[in-house]
């Protein structure tokens, strides 16, 4: 299954983790809140719940896979500098997804910490949503608005347009 | 009984509101109405175009048969006097101004300054004293900040029509010279006047000055409600509406205990906070509520202001102007809280006395007219 990802690219998905995971969900929720303003609302309006349910869905299958070791990452043990124990592959790399760019701090699952997990898995949503607000400021929501960026934008952007 | 009024400025934003005012509630009063000719004013007022692709005057009343339109120039005084020839005005409205922040002091004392001289030297050569009453537009812009006193629990009281003069920027300093001038006539010859001094105008038609408020807050998309610690710190929202500011001058003219008289021109008081979250509910936006210290606040707002003072220089340079004039990005930082008692002490009653009425009527049109964006 890992082969096939490697193939089609999904290296750099499967390399996610849980605090990898919160990261990317909130870039992408200000990211997502951003297309959806300016290229996506005005064909349907529902694609704002669209991306959430495709990013967060996504990130959740993935490491859900991750963690029943269906995706087997010791693959990554090609890498010299990342040491994942063949036993719980999975749980050892969410906690530890750093590790592929030399942040390793090693922390073992131990028995019980499956209630953390559990939260951080369920705080995709939270941070996802977090990062779309932003975008939301920082962009706006309807075709017209621009956000926080409008009276930011450099003056001779603005005087360009106006021409126009 | 019949009069015979002048209102000059007709094809500015107060002026047209001004004539149909009196052609609502006057039907026997004839108007002389004035303003530059087309091409003039068009090269003079580039920011009525500027800010909005959808500018359309009221220009209907000026074919009123009750109304005769005579281009002329205020700083031309021989275009003045095909005014004056063979009338003899009962009030002369004077609303004409360059009102535009991003304007050089020189052009603004041209045309604000030499204008009403030039004005009220062929009026005091030609007109029954009398007889004529001179209703003079200025700003409440002339006080600046004035030292407010303070009540017992040490909030400002809006500050009253005797604050002294302190204009902050260069269009209100050719407001305080215009009031200034115009004192000088009233003292040497005996010219009965009133002076109006309104707060930023909002409503219908406009396309600059407080309209920049709600273009903002429709293309930010949500209205920044910061609420400044300690509470006595807030900041005022000072606004008059258009329909009340033309129905003011036409009351104060008709009333003989104004004569010799300034009055602020406001609604009643309101916190920029409450105005803008209104704001945002009207143009259905999200209203952001930051609870913020005083110190902190000076501190942004002065950065705030010395990025819209880069922008400015920027667009100078290349021969245009910022989205937002400088001047107004002074509301951020300073508080403009002025009294309506003196006026309201003479019986005039406020069709729209609050910010929300202010605000819901202004919106309402403006969306209703798509002169602001919205998906509905």
């Amino acid at each position: 299954m890992s082969g096939i990802l490697e193939i089609i690219g999904w290296r750099v998905i499967t390399k996610m983790g849980f605090v990898s995971s919160i990261i990317a969900l909130f870039i992408l929720g200000w990211l997502n809140s951003y297309l959806y303003r300016k290229y996506l609302r005005k064909r349907n309006k529902d694609w704002i719940a669209f991306l959430a349910i495709i990013s967060i869905g996504v990130f959740w299958i993935l490491d859900c896979l991750i963690y029943f070791d269906v995706l087997n990452m010791t693959w990554l043990n090609s890498l010299p500098w990342i040491n994942i124990p063949a036993s719980g592959s999975g749980r050892y790399f969410l906690w530890n997804s750093f590790m592929v760019i030399g942040l390793h701090p090693n922390i073992s699952p131990q028995a019980g910490m499956e209630i953390v997990e559990l939260v951080l898995l369920i705080s995709y949503f939270p941070w996802y949503v977090v990062g779309k607000l932003l975008g939301k400021i920082l962009h706006g929501y309807r075709t017209y608005q621009q956000g926080l960026y409008w009276p930011f934008r450099p003056t001779k952007t603005v005087i360009k347009k106006r021409e126009k | 009984m019949s009069k015979l009024v002048l209102v000059d400025g007709a094809k500015g934003h107060t002026g047209s509101f001004l004539i149909k005012e009196i052609l609502e509630s006057k039907p026997n009063w004839q108007i002389i109405a004035t303003d530059l000719p087309i091409d003039s004013r068009k090269k003079l007022m580039k920011k009525e175009t500027i800010f909005s692709s959808e500018l359309k005057q009221m220009d209907e009343f000026l074919i009123d048969p009750r109304v005769e339109f005579l281009p002329t120039d205020l700083t031309k005084p021989e275009t003045l006097e095909a005014l004056f020839q063979g009338r003899k005005y009962d009030f002369i409205f004077h609303p004409a101004s360059l009102y535009d922040y991003f304007a050089l002091l020189d052009i603004l004392r041209e045309i604000n300054v030499e204008g009403i001289r030039n004005l009220l030297e062929l009026i005091i050569k030609t007109q029954d004293l009398k007889k004529l009453v001179f209703v003079h537009w200025s700003t409440c812009g002339v006080y600046g900040e004035p030292k407010y006193e303070k009540d017992l629990r040490g909030y400002p009281i809006p500050a009253d029509e005797r604050a002294p003069y302190d204009p902050p920027n260069y269009y209100s300093i050719s407001k305080m010279e215009q009031e200034l001038v115009l004192k000088e006539y009233v003292k040497e010859h005996e010219l009965k006047s009133i002076i109006i001094r309104p707060a930023p105008i909002i409503g219908p038609y406009q396309t600059y000055g407080a309209y920049h408020i709600l273009m903002m807050i429709n293309k930010l998309g949500f209205a920044p409600g910061l609420h400044i610690y300690p509470k006595k710190k807030r900041l005022a929202m000072p606004l008059i509406h258009i329909e009340d500011l033309v129905r003011a001058a036409v009351f104060l003219a008709e009333d003989e205990r104004a004569i010799g008289e300034a009055f602020n021109l406001v609604i009643n008081p309101c916190l920029q906070e409450d105005f803008l979250e209104y704001l945002g509910t009207l143009l259905n936006t999200d209203y952001i509520n930051i609870p913020i210290l005083w110190p902190l606040y000076k501190l942004l707002s002065k950065i705030l202001f010395w990025i819209a003072n880069r922008k400015e220089k920027k667009a100078r340079k290349l021969d245009s102007r910022p989205q937002i004039d400088l001047s107004m990005a002074g509301y951020m930082n300073h508080q403009y809280h002025f009294s309506n008692e003196k006026i309201k002490m003479l019986g005039f009653n406020f069709k729209f006395p609050d910010y929300d009425d202010v605000t819901k009527d202004t919106v309402e049109w403006y969306l209703g007219n798509n002169w602001l964006e919205s998906d509905y």
